[in-house]
Parts: structure tokens; sequence; C-alpha cells
């Protein structure tokens, strides 16, 4: 019997899950950084108190930043997916390995992306879970189960930007700008921890181009005013709209890279 | 020993590989940009029929592992065309993928936190088994190759075991071509022995064998057949004790060769 597909990415699955596990220390250090930055706007929120932008009834600044914070962990966990992957199975010597089996990339991809996904799940229940104990009133468990499939199309708008980046590695042979600089002005300009009408009007402007502005809005609306899917039908439109559009163009990317590395030599040296 | 060759496996005709400078915006971006074009190889051709060890001998930098890379599909060639089994690696790649077993970097090239058995298991269906046919060809080749009664995770291997496990994992789908990128060079003289007779042993059992190496004297111990590539060109294409005698044009070359092992 051959393999198919699923045993494939099963297969990559199963190794990234046994990796993973071999650190168990990295993974109490991430729970500690999950600690320190939920407590840190616990007292933040505390400071700020009831603002014009953020009201009491939209759960305060605390459940606004926690929102925040939680996404853009899942951001950072999924950007760098297929760049670490990369890196990881150059470091390892297995890339070429890897990329002359008879395995797909699409395959090798969706692997990939498998045990990240669930550490990054696990990651957010740590930042929500810390959170709801701090602020039971404002953080409601089933609040998340209602906005997950909002939270399904940020993930995968940045995935397709991870696309961006695996690219660029494989191209440059070194870090990764695209993810960095992608993440950073996410976490600056989308509304991740403070509100973008704070913001001068032309960073509003471009904020708008960033496709987790409308992610943020949405999840807020959703989560913690309670509001209706039709009233947020215009923000997952366009949320979904970019995730079409990026995946495209990271898919093209990426098998341009990988063409070009073939041309010039350079799969597997970075 | 040449007699038990039947059918052709691999097929080289007239391969050429330029690596291009990168320009522009890719200049910049790239860590590692030539400025110049580097012609690798020129007018590469030989075959490789089943149950036949072709020794390619040459010394640093004469093209040896950028053929291989040719030849696993991790390159494309400038010029000229490489099939396995009739598959062209270009334009069949998945098709010719499926038949080669590579070993690359000598003893490198695995997960050291997984187990021998893990990583072949994983290569296995990373090449076409099923998970339980991974499973139990990997227990057959970690008894075959002495490896099933130490299934720690493999920072705990010696050379000798990751290099026998490397051959493990290239035979993982029993594919008809086997490329060995210098399998020796971080052995000592009997473990060195030890692989050299494996490598024959599967030629007998019917693979087609390309194994890359700057040592004659093993070349000559175990290949069927020696091809001498020097800047980028087949200079010789014959019988390996042919070879280690030369004389005439080929003789800097081969102390070229003799002076680097």
């Amino acid at each position: 019997m051959t393999a198919t597909a699923l045993d494939r990415i099963r297969a990559i699955s199963r190794r990234d899950m046994k990796l993973k596990l071999s650190y168990p220390f990295d993974l109490l250090t991430s729970f500690w950084g999950i600690a320190v930055s939920v407590f840190m706007f616990f007292f933040i929120g505390q400071l700020v108190g009831d603002t014009p932008l953020i009201s009491e009834a939209e759960g305060g600044y605390f459940a606004y930043a926690v929102v925040g914070v939680t996404v853009m962990g899942i951001a950072y966990a999924t950007i760098g997916v297929f760049t670490s992957t990369f890196r990881s199975e150059m470091a390892n010597g297995t890339l070429e390995l890897l990329l002359s089996s008879s395995t797909r990339l699409r395959d090798i991809l969706l692997g990939s992306l498998t045990v990240p996904f669930v550490f990054a799940g696990v990651q957010a229940l740590g930042y929500f879970g810390l959170g709801w104990a701090l602020a039971p009133d404002s953080l409601h468990p089933l609040a998340w189960v209602r906005a997950l499939p909002v939270l399904i199309l940020i993930v995968l708008s940045f995935a397709a930007i991870g696309l961006f980046s695996a690219a660029m590695v494989i191209v440059a042979q070194r870090g990764d700008p695209v993810g960095v600089l992608f993440a950073e002005a996410t976490n600056l300009l989308a509304g991740a921890v403070f509100p973008v009408a704070l913001m001068p009007e032309w960073l509003q402007v471009v904020a708008r181009f960033i496709p987790t502005f409308y992610g943020f809005e949405a999840l807020r609306s959703l989560m913690l005013a309670d509001a209706s899917w039709a009233s947020v039908a215009d923000e997952l439109a366009i949320l979904a709209a970019f995730d079409v559009a990026l995946a495209v163009i990271g898919v093209w990317l990426l098998r341009k890279a990988l063409r070009f590395a073939r041309v010039m030599g350079t799969l597997g040296t970075a | 020993m040449t007699d038990r060759v039947a059918r052709t496996v691999l097929e080289v005709s007239d391969v050429a590989k330029t690596f291009p400078p990168a320009t522009g915006l890719l200049r910049a971006l790239m860590r590692t940009a030539g400025e110049e074009p580097i012609e690798a190889l020129r007018g590469v051709s030989f075959s490789v029929g089943a149950g036949e060890v072709v020794g390619l001998v040459g010394p640093n930098g004469a093209g040896k592992s950028t053929l291989f890379r040719l030849i696993s599909t991790l390159l494309d060639p400038t010029a000229g065309s490489i099939r396995v089994e009739g598959f062209d690696t270009v334009a069949d790649s998945r098709a010719a993928r499926q038949r080669i077993g590579l070993l690359l970097d000598g003893d490198g090239g695995f997960y050291h936190r997984l187990t021998g058995r893990e990583n072949l298991e994983f290569f296995g269906v990373m090449q076409g088994l099923s998970i339980t046919g991974a499973a139990n060809r990997a227990a057959e080749l970690l008894r075959r190759f002495d490896l099933a009664g130490r299934d720690v995770r493999v920072f705990g291997y010696s050379a000798g075991m990751r290099l026998r496990l490397a051959v493990a994992r290239a035979l993982i789908a029993e594919p008809p071509l086997l490329l060995f990128d210098e399998p020796t060079r971080s052995l000592d003289p009997e473990m060195s022995d030890h692989v050299l007779g494996m490598i024959s042993g599967l030629a007998e059992g019917g693979h087609a064998v390309v194994m890359a190496s700057h040592r004659l004297n093993e070349v000559a111990q175990s290949c069927d057949r020696a091809v001498l590539l020097v800047d980028g060109q087949i200079h010789f294409d014959g019988k390996p004790d042919d070879l280690v005698t030369a004389s005439g044009r080929l003789r800097p070359l081969v102390e070229l060769v003799e002076g680097e092992a």
C-alpha cells in the first residue's frame, strides 16, 4: 500500500508533536510569557479605567487587550510556521531529503501547520483562561466559541503571510523580514492593544490595508459587545477576500521561490 | 561484476549546469550571491545500470555534489536531461524522486530528538509507504543494519550507527537508484571497509548505485566503473583499475584527486 496525502500529513504532524514535546521547558516558558502579558494588561486596565474609546459596557480596556494579545499570540505562531519549518529542516540537514522525497510541497506545508496551530490554540486558551479568571464578567468563555469562525479567518490570513515569509527565507537564505514587518505592523496599527481611532488619520487609512484590522473589529463586536453576525458581515467579507488573495499570491510566490532556488542552487544552503 | 548489469536505471545526457549571478534586488536580498555565472557542469553524459556500482571521482569543486543534486531534482539542469527509469527529473520529477534513495553529507540529515525507528518510519511515509508499511519496513531495516537492539534518540548514535541508519533510510522504499555522496567521509578505515562491502551487497541485490568519493582506492575496491569528473567535465569513464594506473594526460588529474584523499 502507498501513502495517501493524509498519511503524509499525519506523519509530519506526529513528528512535529514528538519534537515539540521533547522540549518541555519551551512550553513552560511560553506559558510564563502568557501570564506576564495578561497580568501586565490587567494592571494597565486598572490604570486606564473607563475611557470614551472603550467603555466598561464593552468589557473595558483589559478585555479589549486580552482579545488583542490572544490574536497576536496566534499571529506570531502562525506567521512563523513555514519559516521555522524551512529553517529547522535546513539546520537538521533534512530539507533536501524532504524536497527530494515523493511528498508534494502542498502536503509538507499542510502537515507543518497542524502542531503549531494546536499549540497556538492552547496558548490562546491560556491567554483567555487567565483573562477570564481575572475579569469573569467581561470575558465569557462562550464568547470565544461564538467568535471561532472569525478567528479561523484571521489565522488563515496569518498563514498566507507565512507563505510570503517562507518564500523570502528560501530566496534570501536569511531571516524573515516579511513576517516580522507584517506582525509588528499588525501589532502597532491594526488595533491589537489600543483603538485605531487614537492614531493620526493617515495611519488609520494604513490600518485598513491590514487584514487583521477587520478581524479585530468583528471579533470584539461579537465577543465583547454581543453584536449580531449581520452587523459584522462587511468586515468578514473583506477579511475573507484578503485571505483568498493572500493565499493565492503566497502559494505562487513560494513555488517561484523554490523554482528560483532550483536554478540558483540555494536550496538547503541557508 | 558488470555481468549483473541488466537495464539502464540512470541516464544522464549532455547535462550542463550554470549558476547564474543574482542581479538587482535579489542580489541585495541574498546572503550568498555570485557576481559572475558559475559553470559547474558541462556536457556530462553517463548511464548506470541495475546492479552496477559507479564511483564518481573528482577533487573538491569538480561538480560531484551538483550532479547529485541535479539527479535528485534539487537543482534544474541548464541544458541536457536526466532520466531515472525513464522518468525525466524536471518533467516527471515526482516519479523520478520516488525511484531514488539519497544519502547526502555522510551521516547527517536526521531529527536528532527522534529515535532511529521514528526517523525511518517518518521518511518511509514521505517516500510513499503507508504508515503500516513504513513501520514494517523500518523494523526490517533496523534488524538488517544491526540497529534494532538500541532504539534510542539519534543524538545518542555513534557516527557508524548514523551512517547505517542513513543507508537504511535511503533503502526504505526500495528505490532502484541509490545516490551516496561521500558515504565514508567521517569513518575510520575499518568502518569504511564495512560500508563499502554493504554498498557492493546492495548492487548485488539489484540496486543501481552511484557513489561520490575522492578516494580512488575505495572506488577501485568497491565499484564496477569509475567516472572521473574534473572542472565539471567527465575525463574518464571506465574500469577503476585503469584509472588508478592511468598515465599521460589523465595522470595529473588522478594525482589531483589522490592529493586530496
